[in-house]
């Protein structure tokens, strides 16, 4: 890491740490005051974390877009950036927060722990298909994570309206059960769109560095896992009417196959072409 | 039995059914390693050790999953279901967007969403106006419509079928056409397409001719940053004289063939001379050294075991490498005949050793390269294919329908404009733009 990146890096992860700590309160005492105040504090921690960005952009002259310190990096950039878009479009989605950040914190920690070294942009990486192929990733990724944060949401609201507390279910009160079951859906759409176009554009990456579109490597089949794991979502959403707790549970399940692809295929599997090695 | 059969293979519990067993083959694919992966020495090995766990995989081919029969069927009845739930859903689809005029209008006691909005003096024709303005399409009169956004947007389900169908062909025609070989040629080597120097055996296509490819590998130059291979230039001289550049991600296209890097080693000029000086034997030997693996050649009789050190520098008497980059090239050799070593030395570009009253000598330091020849038909269908799948996507998710039916009634002396609205997918998002779009028109009521 670069100096200022590690400064930044840091501070952005300390000050995300107490949004989280604080999000959680909010729920589970139902104090829903706190929450405009707890998103500055993730704002300012997301400018902090553009300047860790900035900062080893500037130290290795390229995007940060390989490996998994650079994926939780950029990853976690993506996914607060999508937090606080649908917060600053909503106010009461601010409460998404609760399960997106510990979300993105913990992408970019198991990162940091893997290889943050500045290096040279590797010559397999140069090329506009991967760009094209990261950003979508990243896109998807958030959206994703957003519909997983409304399906967290929402069964804590269920469940809290189920015990006829004062808990989440009357504090935030503004988002209905109904409206994040719908957001849920949104997300899931847009996530299922730019993830389509994520395997398209590295399927054509792929034809130029590999010579063929798709080798059922294993990252390309993991995605490819994802993709229908998702497709089913929609479909079972669309013809089969699965809507609430259901469709709750499964996009909080959903998610675990976007997380093993993003980290654990690298843990898993020493054969596939993705990881590049560097030497 | 049939027609039931095939009612259910056309049902969406089907489709479900068929989408995880399909999560389930690759899953299977992913969790156990795939022989194609992990080489045929490799699971050559595997077996050996595993005899019993080897026949159980024989039978089932779980280790060859993705082109296993299990996996084919299970593809054959997932495109089989998408042809019957595509037979049943086309006159579905196309009754939902043929609205017909005489029919349509003014249902507004069936929708999910209604509202009123109160007339008064004013005339209703400025509401038909106001959703015309906001992209709905309006039919009827100003009394009683019908209006429809999006009104196409169910025929993007069967574009996004149709596209899996023209993804099929494509991988079919690539399948079938599909050449690939592997070629090692040094510096201002000749290529002129015979098969005979291709690696081992190419792929063959099963339909269709290899590439006729013609070229000179002009020359490679490779650039390691910090331990990172970070650019390579390969220079091919093609049979017109045209320059052509090919590095990674860069591959030499001419028309459906591509010529990718793949590979690369060093290819050094090694001269024998006699004690006068005069030379007796000579060539440009390509060596698979590159990150510390040990290559062997012969020349002039001799047997030669070589080591490669790209930024060599000797550490406690010992030579190692500084770094990948090729800033100091140097080869350590070990000379043999019989099984009987001669000499040993390390030697850099223009050195030489001694053995048996000739001199071996590394002269200079070119490169070989391992390029990847491909040439396949049908990426026309998948691009297609890609492409249609996400326009239906957006078009059918995003741009989603939104119908309003509007009546305009007499209620206690009062005319009311009563409206019922739907739309797909959604509920609470769906009302919240419908209240969004009935407060306009009241708004332009003067309400």
């Amino acid at each position: 890491m670069a100096t200022y990146e590690a400064l930044f890096f840091w501070i952005a992860l300390v000050l995300y740490a107490f949004a989280s700590g604080g999000n959680i309160y909010a729920v589970v005492f139902g104090n829903q005051r706190v929450v405009p105040r707890l998103a500055l504090l993730l704002a300012l921690g997301f400018a902090l974390h553009t300047g860790a960005i900035a900062a080893r952009y500037i130290a290795q002259g390229h995007m940060p877009w390989s490996a998994d310190y650079e994926n939780g990096l950029m990853g976690g950039w993506f996914i607060i950036l999508s937090t606080l878009y649908v917060a600053w479009r909503q106010k009461p989605l601010q409460v998404l927060a609760v399960a997106t950040v510990p979300t993105a914190m913990l992408i970019m920690g198991y990162g940091a722990m893997r290889n943050p070294a500045l290096a040279p942009l590797a010559a397999t990486l140069k090329s506009f298909w991967l760009a094209i192929h990261v950003y979508f990733a990243w896109l998807s990724f958030g959206a994703y994570v957003l519909a997983m944060a409304a399906g967290v949401v929402y069964l804590l609201k269920e469940r809290a309206a189920a015990r006829q507390g004062s808990g989440t279910g009357q504090r935030f009160a503004e988002l209905a059960p109904e409206r994040l079951d719908d957001l849920m859906f949104k997300y899931l759409v847009f996530g299922f769109i730019t993830n389509a176009i994520m395997i398209a554009a590295g399927s054509i990456w792929a034809k130029d560095l590999w010579g063929a579109y798709w080798s059922w490597d294993p990252i390309e089949t993991w995605s490819l896992i994802s993709w229908l794991m998702y497709g089913a979502a929609i479909h079972l959403r669309v013809t089969m009417g699965w809507r609430g707790t259901r469709f709750s549970w499964l996009m909080i399940g959903a998610l675990a196959t976007v997380l093993v692809n993003f980290f654990g295929v690298s843990i898993l599997m020493k054969s596939t072409v993705h990881v590049f090695k560097l030497a | 039995m049939l027609k039931g059969s095939l009612k259910y293979l056309g049902s969406l519990g089907c489709t479900m059914w068929l989408i995880l067993a399909l999560l389930a083959l690759f899953s299977v694919g992913f969790f156990l390693p795939q022989r194609a992966l992990v080489g045929k020495a490799a699971y050559l090995e595997w077996q050996a050790a595993s005899p019993l766990l080897a026949r159980i995989d024989q039978a089932l081919q779980l280790t060859e999953i993705f082109t296993a029969p299990v996996t084919l069927a299970v593809w054959v009845f997932f495109f089989l279901n998408l042809v019957l739930v595509m037979k049943q859903r086309i006159p579905l689809v196309l009754a939902k967007v043929a609205v017909d005029p005489e029919k349509a209008p003014g249902r507004p006691g069936c929708a999910p969403f209604s509202y009123s909005i109160e007339l008064g003096e004013a005339d209703a024709a400025g509401v038909p106006a106001g959703l015309a303005q906001l992209g709905y399409a309006v039919r009827g009169t100003a009394e009683r419509f019908h209006a429809v956004k999006n009104r196409l947007s169910p025929l993007a389900t069967l574009l996004f079928h149709l596209s899996f169908f023209l993804m099929l062909i494509g991988w079919l025609t690539v399948f079938y056409t599909r050449f690939t070989g592997f070629v090692d040629l040094a510096e201002h080597e000749p290529f002129l397409g015979e098969l005979s120097r291709y690696n081992a055996s190419p792929k063959l296509p099963r339909a269709g001719a290899p590439p006729e490819l013609k070229f000179v590998l002009e020359s490679v130059a490779p650039e390691v940053t910090r331990g990172v291979a970070t650019d390579l230039k390969i220079t091919l001289r093609d049979e017109a004289g045209a320059l052509h550049r090919v590095g990674i991600n860069r591959p030499y296209k001419t028309g459906y063939a591509s010529v990718l890097f793949n590979d690369l080693g060093i290819s050094p000029l090694f001269v024998v001379e006699d004690g006068s000086g005069r030379e007796i034997d000579g060539a440009y030997v390509k060596l698979d050294v590159m990150k510390g693996k040990q290559d062997r050649f012969r020349m002039h009789g001799y047997e030669v075991a070589a080591r490669y050190y790209p930024d060599h520098a000797v550490v406690d008497g010992k030579d190692t490498t500084r770094s990948e980059e090729f800033r100091n090239p140097a080869l350590h050799l070990e000379i043999s005949r019989g099984g009987r070593r001669l000499a040993a030395g390390t030697v850099r570009p223009g050195e030489a050793l001694q053995v048996e009253g000739v001199a071996l000598g590394f002269k200079e330091q070119g490169f070989w390269v391992r390029l990847l020849v491909t040439k396949e038909y049908g990426r026309e269908f998948i691009y297609a294919g890609f492409l249609l799948a996400l326009v239906a996507l957006v078009w059918r998710l995003v741009y989603y329908r939104r119908e309003l039916d509007g009546v305009v009634q007499e209620v206690e002396g009062r005319r009311v404009l009563q409206l019922g609205a739907r739309a797909d997918f959604y509920r609470a998002l769906a009302r919240d733009e419908f209240d969004r779009t009935v407060q306009r028109l009241a708004a332009c009521q003067g309400k």
